[in-house]
């Protein structure tokens, strides 16, 4: 053996001793046991991020919905509903007489009695008349 | 002679790997029993002060749980464990030097201060611990792992994310350097 490869061995003989009485010393045990205490904290505190923001987030989308409910209902009232505003463009290009026939046709769905008295009557209006009636009646 | 009973061996790294994984405490604290004496030895060799060995030892397993998911046995998990050591002392020799403002060789040295056991230690012992903490750090995790704790060039090129080549010529520039200081 050559005196390089003694130092090699005595040099790896002294790396393998290193550290061996500091890690002696060192309570295995209770090094255990800290190491599972804080990975419990961990657990928790990461549970409890979680938590906290889910119900936040539960709680805006409610608001959130509650919101887009009322401003929803307030543009319908606002407005009419989307069929009621068909209704009346589709009211705008027609004749008195077209008009009357309209509101023949809604009367079959009405009491007779009440027919009966309104033929009488539309003979008598002007289209502008005929036209507000008929948007009245569709609301 | 009987085949040894399977219910009495102990389980593998990896089987307590998973069992951690899956919730169970008892895994972890049992992988710090087995691991946590090699730690100690690695982080003091690596220059740990020995006043903070412990806090050390914890933090490096707590890291190691934290990223037990990316772990995929590429390696042993005692040389990914030490590597993740590596990593929390060099992070704990960078704390030292911002808040106490001392050199970082300074700072991550041991400040054992029982003068029977440093005389027991053996002065060349001291000398060598000195030696391999002035080393590069590529170059003392390399010689730690193969000289002190008997890892193979292969496992330790691929714990520090490097070729089994590259990890021969490491170690053999930091044999090269504290042969030359220990002479």
């Amino acid at each position: 053996m050559t005196d390089e490869e003694a130092r090699d061995i005595e040099l790896e003989r002294l790396a393998g001793r290193l550290g061996v009485r500091a890690a002696e010393r060192l309570d295995v045990e209770r090094t255990a046991a800290a190491v599972v205490e804080r990975l419990r904290a961990d657990r928790r505190s990461w549970r409890d991020r979680w938590i906290q923001p889910s119900w936040l987030r539960a709680a805006a989308l409610v608001v959130l919905m509650v919101g887009v409910g009322i401003v929803v209902r307030g543009r319908l009232l606002q407005h009419g509903t989307p069929d009621g505003h068909y209704v009346q463009e589709e009211l705008q290009g027609l004749t008195a007489d077209q008009l009357r026939e309209v509101l023949g046709g809604l009367d079959q769905t009405l009491n007779d009695a009440t027919i009966e008295s309104a033929d009488d009557d539309f003979g008598n209006l002007t289209t502008e008349q005929l036209r507000a009636l008929l948007q009245s009646l569709e609301g | 002679m009987p085949p040894a009973d399977p219910a009495v061996q102990p389980a593998e790294d990896a089987e307590l790997i998973a069992a951690w994984l899956a919730g169970e405490e008892r895994a972890a604290a049992e992988l710090v029993r087995r691991h946590a004496r090699a730690l100690a030895r690695f982080l003091a060799g690596a220059g740990a002060p020995e006043a903070d060995l412990d806090d050390l030892v914890q933090d490096t397993f707590i890291r190691a749980f934290r990223a037990m998911e990316g772990f995929r046995n590429q390696c042993q998990f005692r040389t990914w464990l030490l590597t993740i050591g590596g990593n929390a002392l060099k992070d704990l020799g960078r704390r030292l030097v911002r808040h106490r403002i001392v050199p970082l060789d300074e700072g991550v040295e041991s400040r054992d201060g029982n003068p029977h056991e440093r005389a027991e230690a053996g002065e060349t012992e001291d000398r060598l611990r000195r030696g391999i903490e002035r080393l590069p750090r590529m170059q003392r995790e390399v010689f730690l792992l193969r000289a002190q704790q008997g890892v193979e060039y292969d496992e330790i090129a691929v714990a520090l994310r490097t070729t089994p080549g590259a990890a021969r010529v490491h170690y053999h520039h930091a044999v090269k350097r504290l042969k030359e200081w220990l002479k």
